[in-house]
C-alpha cells in the first residue's frame, strides 16, 4: 500500500493519550489542517470519546513544537485533499457565476478598479479561496515528488 | 516600528470575540466562516454585520440593513479608487456608491470597537453619516 510521510507535531501526545485510536487521531489532525474542521466536531462524527477529543484540544502545542514523521495511507490523504479542493472550486465557481465571470483574476481586477459596484465582499472572499486553492496545489505537487 | 503580519484567520477569530464582547445581546446568531474569509452576525433588529479579512491585508466591515440596493454601510480598502485622505481606506454611506474618508485600517482591535460603537448608537442608519 502506498503511504505518505507527513511531518506531524503532536503524534507523541496523541499516542500517550489514545494509543488504540492514534491512527484516527492522526487522521483527524491531518483532516483538520486540510479542512479546518475542529477536533470536537469531527471527533463526534467518528464517535471518538469526548474526553480523548477534549484532551487533544487542550494540548495544542505552545512554544516549541515536537516534529515527528508518521506515515499515512496516500489514497486517504489524497481523498481528503481532493475533497477540500472540490469545496474550494465550488465556492469559487459560485462567485464567478453570480457575477458572470469566467476568470477570478478578471473579476478581482474589475471589482478593484470600479468596473463592478458592490463586489468588494465577494472579491475579498474569492481572493482568499484562490489563495487556499494555490496552497492545496502546492501540497499536492510536493506529495508527487 | 516592525510590521507584524497577522493572518486572516487570526483576525477573524479576534473579530468574532470583539463582536461578541461589544454587541453580545444584540446578536441573534453568529457564523464563523474562515474558509470564506468572513464572520457574519445576524442581529436582533434583522440587520446583518459582515466582517471579512484575507491574507492580502484587505478587509471589509458591512452593516446590511435590508436587501434593497445600496441599503448598507461599508468600510473597506478593496476598491482602491477613491480620492480620500485615508486612501485606500474608505467608507460607503447608506444608499451611496461613493467612497468617503474612513478611520479604519484593517486591524480588528482598533477598528471593530469603533464600528460596533456606531452600530450600537444607530449612527450608521443616517444617510448623511460621515466620519469627520
Amino acid at each position: 500500500m502506498s503511504r505518505l510521510q507527513l511531518k506531524y507535531p503532536k503524534i507523541e501526545i496523541a499516542q500517550r493519550f489514545c494509543p488504540k485510536q492514534c491512527a484516527v487521531v492522526i487522521a483527524i489532525d491531518v483532516w483538520k489542517s486540510l479542512l479546518d474542521i475542529h477536533y470536537l466536531d469531527f471527533g463526534k462524527s467518528l464517535n471518538l470519546k469526548p474526553d480523548v477529543v477534549s484532551q487533544q484540544r487542550s494540548l495544542q502545542p505552545r512554544g516549541a513544537v515536537m516534529m515527528k514523521t508518521v506515515s499515512m495511507d496516500r489514497d486517504f490523504a489524497e481523498e481528503l485533499i481532493n475533497m477540500k479542493l472540490n469545496y474550494l472550486q465550488d465556492e469559487i465557481q459560485k462567485i464567478l457565476s453570480k457575477w458572470h465571470y469566467s476568470s477570478g483574476t478578471d473579476f478581482i481586477a474589475d471589482s478593484k478598479n470600479g468596473t463592478l459596484d458592490e463586489a468588494e465582499e465577494d472579491a475579498i472572499t474569492l481572493q482568499h479561496l484562490l489563495d487556499q486553492r494555490d496552497q492545496i496545489f502546492k501540497i499536492k505537487n510536493k506529495w508527487r515528488m | 516600528m516592525a510590521h507584524v503580519i497577522v493572518s486572516a484567520f487570526i483576525k477573524l477569530q479576534r473579530a468574532k470575540q470583539i463582536l461578541e464582547q461589544e454587541l453580545g445581546g444584540q446578536i441573534k446568531a453568529m457564523y464563523f466562516e474562515p474558509k470564506l474569509a468572513r464572520v457574519r452576525a445576524a442581529m436582533q433588529d434583522n440587520t446583518y454585520i459582515y466582517v471579512l479579512y484575507n491574507d492580502h491585508d484587505e478587509y471589509s466591515y458591512s452593516l446590511i440593513f435590508t436587501i434593497k440596493n445600496l441599503d448598507r454601510v461599508r468600510c473597506d480598502n478593496h476598491d482602491d479608487r477613491w480620492e480620500v485622505p485615508t486612501r485606500p481606506n474608505h467608507f460607503h454611506p447608506r444608499f451611496n456608491k461613493n467612497g468617503y474618508s474612513s478611520p479604519m485600517h484593517g486591524n480588528p482591535d482598533y477598528d471593530l470597537p469603533k464600528f460596533c460603537g456606531l452600530v450600537k448608537n444607530g449612527d450608521f442608519w443616517g444617510e448623511d453619516f460621515r466620519f469627520t
